[in-house]
């Protein structure tokens, strides 16, 4: 495994007169090298003879590093057959993948899906893996599998060779899929929130709207209390289901992390909702490690990286996260490799005004705390999140506190919500092939310029608003981003004022405060 | 070789001012005693017997050593663009000087001229609702186109509003500081501090250098009673520190009046107390004028800023009249308002900001639209 993608590691296996010594080449890692102990002890427990002799394993490209357990099917097979103990050669073209226990059962590994891809754009066609992962592997169309939960399974199978029998032990894809019960629809997760749940904030719903619509970074600001935690959690529903494409690399990436669990295995196909908690290390959020592992920004891929209280968040973390929200992917380099991981998602995070909390709050309760927070604790709160990181966040909305309970309006419906980003979508995928990019977050320079053009009265709105509201230059071609997809929302080809109007509304941070 | 600097009355008083230990008191004790001059050449025994301490006597015998050291003091604060006026000045507020304990020495910087102006005190709380922040702001801007100067203590809050709101059409106005004049406390008042500078006085008792605590804060209050023919409350709770400027308002036998709040408010506590005891309920610039009516002394002096034309009424639309009449009845957040007007959104937001541009109604901290 590279990054999310896999590679294809030739295994050799040479036995040679000699002091009884195994030797791997081939940079193998740890895991790798202990590979060699379990082989043996599983070719031992299946009855079969493990050579005295002077056995070398090659990994080829033997200039790239080897980790995981994945090889150990592989190992065991080549030095089968380099003793003469494999009746007959498995197949041509055949991968195997899985991790040997003692005994001679065979564990599942994480990764497999990717493993399997990459063996079909290799032109493998037989895969043999670990029976526990036959239904990941069989999302990829294309192959014929074999599902191995013994070691002894495999000698069979090599056994068998081309005969009939052979023929029936192994299965193709499809049909692993239509015993599972027609193919990976599932998975899609109950609907438990709905918007309809919430009351009143209108204002903060049709800004959760609009980002979902037009897939641009949100971040609502409150005080404590107001319901921005359960808006944001409300956020996956409204956003359409991932499209093949997108769902093969986001099951990819869960199960190279290893989070498919277990049973039959389904194309994910909700967007996936990652909250990781405000102590995560830099390293947590976009992944690291010696061996670089997928982050939550990359398992958050074609879905919402949801950062709550973004600026309790550490300095490192946030400044890390730049990197992903500009290239749509993260890069981690190491000595020996650079590893590179997807990371397209939507930035949605939650704040408060300021340290205590109250700053603004004061609607209706007069009994209601009070900020007791002087202005140069404000200022320094919300300089912890930099500049640049705030650039790219289009919407900066304020949640204030509803006026009391019961009062407000119920609106919008995730049902509802869903429909109108549906068509808001639509809009923008006609435009794409022009626009160059599909999400209208994604729009810049002149294609921004071309496709979000502005009615003669919203440009003079817009001119205005900039000379009495005091708004901040670098707001502009946000607020034009933003327009846009208000105005696909409003299933409106020309930007008229109303929309602009509201796109200034959602830039709370740009205006000149009021002070107090 | 410079010119051996003479010892003048009002030198004495700056060095002994400036002179570390030496009180308010201790320079009562010197003036007492004759003139100050004679003061000069006073040996610490002498000292003593006027009732200083042991080391007061020692600091005002070595401040009172070199005539160039104080003149050397005046002559920085003038580089500094800061005038220093004691009470033996002509410049000195007359007000001032009629209280009971008037500073000996003001350290002003800005429009001087202000300190002989009828002026009106206006303080509050330094966390003030909405609702406090905009009566404050009318009732500055509203009173110093009056001609009355607005006097207030440069904290955060009221006082903040008070000084912005004279400001804005070109009012006058007096900070008196509770720190010395070359430090802006709070810090983010640094571009009113500099323009309070510019267009109106800043004045503070303390000399440059001296340490900053918490306790010279209620000691200028006296102050901002003392300059002003009138102090007024808004927005104070039941032990508020502004409640001390009263006190010496009182004491001074000045006008106290107090801006009615919510009857749910804490911060209407001390202001209502007020109100029953006796202060003048102030809801607009008039109730201050009528109060003053029978004193020519200060109207008479009241130049009135030739009032400049209010903007020109840009016209509304139907909608805007609507909502306007909306937010007037009760501010409220765009989602209250959204319910309450049954606009579609984009209609609203358009509307806000066109009102918002038009300067009818603000946006507040919280996304709270209030009409002005």
């Amino acid at each position: 495994m590279e990054g999310v993608d896999g590679r294809l590691i030739e295994v050799e296996v040479d036995i040679a007169s000699g002091l009884p010594q195994v030797s791997i080449v081939g940079l193998p890692d740890p895991a790798v090298r202990e590979s060699v102990d379990r082989v043996r002890a599983a070719i031992r427990n299946c009855g079969m003879q493990f050579p005295l002799e002077r056995i070398t394993v090659n990994l080829a490209p033997a200039d790239l590093r080897k980790q995981g357990t994945a090889f150990d099917l592989a190992i065991a097979a080549g030095v089968l057959g380099a003793s003469g103990q494999l009746g007959a050669a498995l197949p041509e073209r055949t991968m195997l993948i899985g991790e040997l226990a003692l005994d001679g059962s065979v564990r599942a590994v994480p990764g497999v899906l990717a493993m399997a891809e990459q063996a079909r754009d290799c032109g493998m066609t037989n895969v043999a893996l670990p029976a526990d992962n036959l239904s990941e592997a069989s999302l990829i169309g294309g192959l014929r599998l074999l599902g191995i939960g013994h070691l002894r399974q495999l000698i069979e199978a090599a056994a068998a060779a081309c005969s009939e029998q052979a023929e029936r032990l192994w299965v193709s894809a499809e049909q692993v899929q239509r015993s599972a019960g027609g193919p990976g629809m599932a998975a899609t997760g109950p609907e438990a929130y709905d918007y309809g749940e919430v009351l009143g904030q209108h204002h903060a719903k049709r800004a959760l709207l609009t980002a979902a619509a037009g897939r641009h970074n949100i971040v609502l600001s409150g005080p404590p209390g107001t319901g921005k935690t359960m808006l944001i959690r409300r956020l996956p529903g409204i956003m359409p289901l991932l499209d093949d494409a997108e769902a093969l690399e986001v099951t990819k990436i869960h199960s190279i992390a290893g989070k498919l669990g277990a049973g039959p295995a389904a194309l994910i196909r909700s967007r996936p909702f990652r909250d990781p908690h405000h102590t995560i290390s830099a390293g947590g959020l976009i992944g690291g490690g010696t061996h670089p592992r997928p982050g939550e920004a990359t398992l958050a891929h074609r879905g919402i990286l949801f950062l709550d209280e973004l600026p309790e968040f550490s300095r490192a973390a946030l400044e890390a996260l730049r990197q992903p929200l500009e290239d749509r992917s993260v890069t981690i380099a190491r000595t020996r490799a650079v590893h590179r991981f997807p990371a397209h998602f939507m930035l949605a995070a939650t704040m408060n005004p300021c340290p205590c909390g109250y700053y603004g709050d004061e609607s209706g309760e007069w009994e209601a705390p009070r900020c007791s927070c002087s202005a140069r604790k404000i200022e320094a709160y919300r300089m912890k999140i930099s500049g640049p990181l705030l650039d790219r966040i289009d919407l900066q909305v304020e949640v204030p506190r509803p006026p009391s309970f019961g009062e407000a309006a119920a609106g919008m419906d995730t049902a509802s919500m869903l429909e109108r980003v549906a068509l808001a979508r639509e809009r923008q995928t006609a435009r794409s092939e022009q626009a160059g990019t599909s999400w209208n977050s994604e729009l810049s320079g002149r294609a921004l310029r071309e496709h979000a053009r502005l009615s003669g009265e919203a440009q003079l709105l817009l001119q205005e608003a900039y000379r009495s509201l005091g708004l901040s230059l670098r707001a502009h071609d946000r607020i034009l981003k933003l327009a846009r997809t208000v105005a696909d929302l409003d299933d409106r080809a020309e930007i008229g004022a109303a929309h602009v109007a509201e796109a200034i509304q959602y830039r709370a941070f740009d205006r000149a405060p009021v002070q107090g | 070789m410079k010119e051996p600097v003479e010892w003048s009355e009002r030198l004495v008083l700056l060095a002994l001012h400036e002179a570390k230990g030496i009180g308010w008191r201790s320079i009562r004790k010197a003036l007492a005693s004759g003139s100050l001059v004679q003061c000069v050449h006073y040996a610490e025994a002498q000292w003593r017997e006027l009732g200083l301490s042991g080391a007061q006597a020692a600091s005002a015998r070595s401040v009172l050593m070199h005539a160039e050291a104080a003149a050397a003091s005046l002559e920085r604060y003038a580089r500094m663009g800061v005038r220093v006026i004691t009470m033996l000045d002509d410049d000195y507020p007359e007000l001032l000087r009629e209280t009971h304990e008037p500073p000996w020495v003001l350290y002003a910087k800005g429009r001087v001229e202000l300190l002989k102006t009828p002026a009106l005190a206006l303080v509050g709380t330094r966390t003030p609702s909405a609702y406090g922040r905009q009566a404050t702001i009318r009732l500055a801007r509203e009173l110093a186109a009056r001609g009355l100067t607005i006097v207030s203590g440069l904290a955060k809050g009221i006082d903040r509003c008070a000084h912005e709101g004279a400001l804005t059409n070109g009012g006058a106005t007096i900070a008196v500081l509770g720190t010395p004049i070359d430090i802006v406390y709070p810090a983010e008042h640094r571009a009113l501090f500099a323009c309070i500078a510019q267009q109106g006085l800043l004045v503070s008792e303390y000399p440059i250098g001296t340490r900053c605590h918490a306790g010279l804060f209620p000691q200028r209050n006296r102050i901002i009673a003392g300059l002003s023919v009138g102090t007024a409350v808004v927005e104070a709770a039941q032990r508020s520190g502004s409640l001390i400027t009263v006190d010496h308002a009182i004491t001074m036998n000045r006008e106290v009046f107090a801006v009615p709040g919510p009857v749910q408010s804490r911060y209407s506590e001390g202001t209502h107390q007020l109100l029953k005891n006796g202060a003048k309920l102030l809801a607009e610039a008039e109730d201050v004028m009528e109060e003053f009516i029978h004193r020519p002394d200060i109207l008479g002096r009241l130049q009135p800023s030739k009032s400049a034309p209010p903007p020109p009424e840009t016209k509304l639309t139907g909608d805007e009249v609507r909502l306007l009449r909306l937010v007037r009845e009760k501010p409220g957040t765009a989602d209250e308002l959204h319910e309450r007007s049954g606009m579609p959104f984009g209609l609203l937001h358009a509307v806000l900001i066109n009102l918002t541009i038009k300067r009818r109604i603000e946006q507040h901290p919280g996304f709270i639209y209030r009409a002005f």
